[in-house]
């Protein structure tokens, strides 16, 4: 097998001049033309990281430089290295140090008196690509997030267990009025008056170990400052576990209003028309019938003005609710929505 | 065996009216006249009569009793077969219409004003004709 021939760069901090030749044939026994940068201080380190930090591949770290050392060493240095792997070279006393610090960021350690040259190489290149794929992980896992957190709907995730929130995102506590935190402490039942509380435990007891449960619906809510909004809910279960659910609430109340104003104005048309078949006609159909009377029959004078007279009435009444039907279409035109 | 008309309805004009274009179309010279549905049950009740015929001029819109509450009411004594309802109405809704055909008393669904030619019709219609020979 040929060696490596991409140009690794390597900050290598290290005090000890023949550690670090050591160090430089080991790499080169693998390395076509490894770039290699060599501090022998803590402080040269901060100053190379602070310079040209993003440039390394990787960096090598002695744990007993002249001023610094051990734990305190790993814990400063990791703060300047982001996404570059750390890999420590100890001897025995350090060990401990190095060992915990895994946890923290480091990303691996080797004991100098086991250092050889494909250790090291594997060391490095393993730990390159590690560090990669974390990112790309991370990077997707911010992606989703953002997703729910900037999505203009408001969006929760939904313990099913306790009824609690697991997280909300910020169109959810733009549009109820609650803080993050005060969501974290509340109920789902919390949003929903008394009267719609059965309906939510009657879902839930719907979903129950029903990994595919969706479920869309209406309800009212309530936002912090009480006021009650109508919200078309639709959830999903968000992992297989059936333990917690995401929830998209639209906010549908404006809509609603529009539809009850309609509703309302349809009433009152209801009514006009009703009117004017029912009440209109009654005087109209009287008129009709003392119309034809007078011309078609021998009456007396006197009768003749009877009749006309009644005539008179009942077109008065029409009049009358010719003006009823007017006053109700007014009412129509003020009580037409703002938008 | 003779005929018996009765007008139910609470405008008094169209009873006027009514009884003018009877008497005039020769339907009838004394029909007899109720303001609501329930003085003409009462009445119609105490005076039914199996032997003679009756055409009854339902009004729907009334106060106390109106027309289709009258009509549930003369079922408890009074038969199809000589009891003869035409309802009569100021403005004709589909669904009275409906209603009205269903109804084993309704023969007829007149819209107001009564004219002296509808006078001629129900004439004319078997269930009143025997009482106008000369036609």
């Amino acid at each position: 097998m040929g060696k490596d021939n991409y140009s690794y760069n390597i900050l290598v901090i290290e005090d000890n001049p023949s550690d670090y030749f050591l160090i430089q044939e080991y790499l080169e026994e693998q390395m076509d033309l490894p770039l290699l940068e060599h501090v022998q201080t803590y402080r040269a380190a901060v100053k190379a990281l602070s310079a040209h930090g993003g440039l390394y591949d990787a960096i090598l770290l002695d744990l007993s430089l002249p001023d610094a050392n051990g734990e305190e060493l790993i814990q400063n240095i990791l703060e300047f290295t982001g996404k570059i792997p750390v890999i420590v070279l100890t001897g025995h006393t350090d060990l401990r140090y190095a060992v915990s610090s895994l946890a923290r960021g480091l990303a691996d350690y080797i004991l100098k008196e086991d250092l050889n040259s494909t250790m090291l190489y594997k060391s490095i290149i393993y730990n390159i690509e590690r560090y990669k794929y974390i990112e790309t992980i991370q990077d997707s896992k911010k992606r989703y997030s953002d997703l729910f957190h900037v999505c203009p709907i408001p969006m929760w995730v939904l313990d099913l267990a306790t009824l609690s929130f697991l997280d909300v995102n910020e169109a959810a506590i733009r549009n109820y009025g609650f803080s993050k935190e005060e969501f974290m402490n509340m109920s789902i039942l919390d949003l929903h008056p008394e009267d719609s509380i059965g309906d939510i435990e009657r879902i839930l007891k719907l979903s129950a170990g029903n990994e595919n449960f969706y479920f869309q619906g209406l309800f009212k809510q309530r936002k912090r400052n009480m006021e009650e909004i109508f919200v078309d809910i639709r959830s999903n279960m968000l992992s297989s576990n059936d333990k917690s659910a995401i929830i998209l609430s639209n906010d549908v109340t404006d809509r609603i209003q529009h539809t009850i104003t309609i509703e309302q104005q349809n009433e009152k048309l209801k009514e006009i028309a009703w009117l004017q078949s029912h009440v209109v006609r009654a005087p109209l159909a009287r008129m009709m019938g003392l119309i034809n009377l007078i011309l078609d029959a021998d009456l007396s004078k006197e009768e003749q003005k009877q009749y006309l007279l009644y005539t008179l009435n009942a077109a008065n009444e029409l009049d009358d609710i010719v003006k009823d039907v007017v006053n109700k279409s007014q009412e129509i035109k003020l009580n037409r929505p703002t938008q | 065996m003779s005929l018996n008309v009765l007008l139910v309805d609470d405008d008094e004009i169209f009873i006027l009216l009514s009884k003018k274009i009877m008497a005039r179309s020769d339907f009838h010279q004394s029909p007899l006249s109720f303001e609501n549905g329930q003085v003409a049950l009462q009445y119609f009740e105490e005076h039914y009569s199996s032997e003679d015929s009756h055409a009854i001029f339902l009004d729907i819109n009334m106060p106390v009793l109106n027309g289709w509450e009258f009509l549930n009411e003369i079922k408890r004594f009074a038969n199809p077969k000589n009891t003869f309802v035409i309802m009569v109405s100021s403005s004709t809704d589909q669904s009275d219409i409906d209603k009205a055909s269903s109804n084993a008393f309704v023969i007829q669904f007149l819209s107001k004003p009564l004219m002296p030619d509808q006078f001629m019709l129900l004439k004319k219609l078997p269930q009143f004709s025997q009482f106008y020979p000369a036609i």
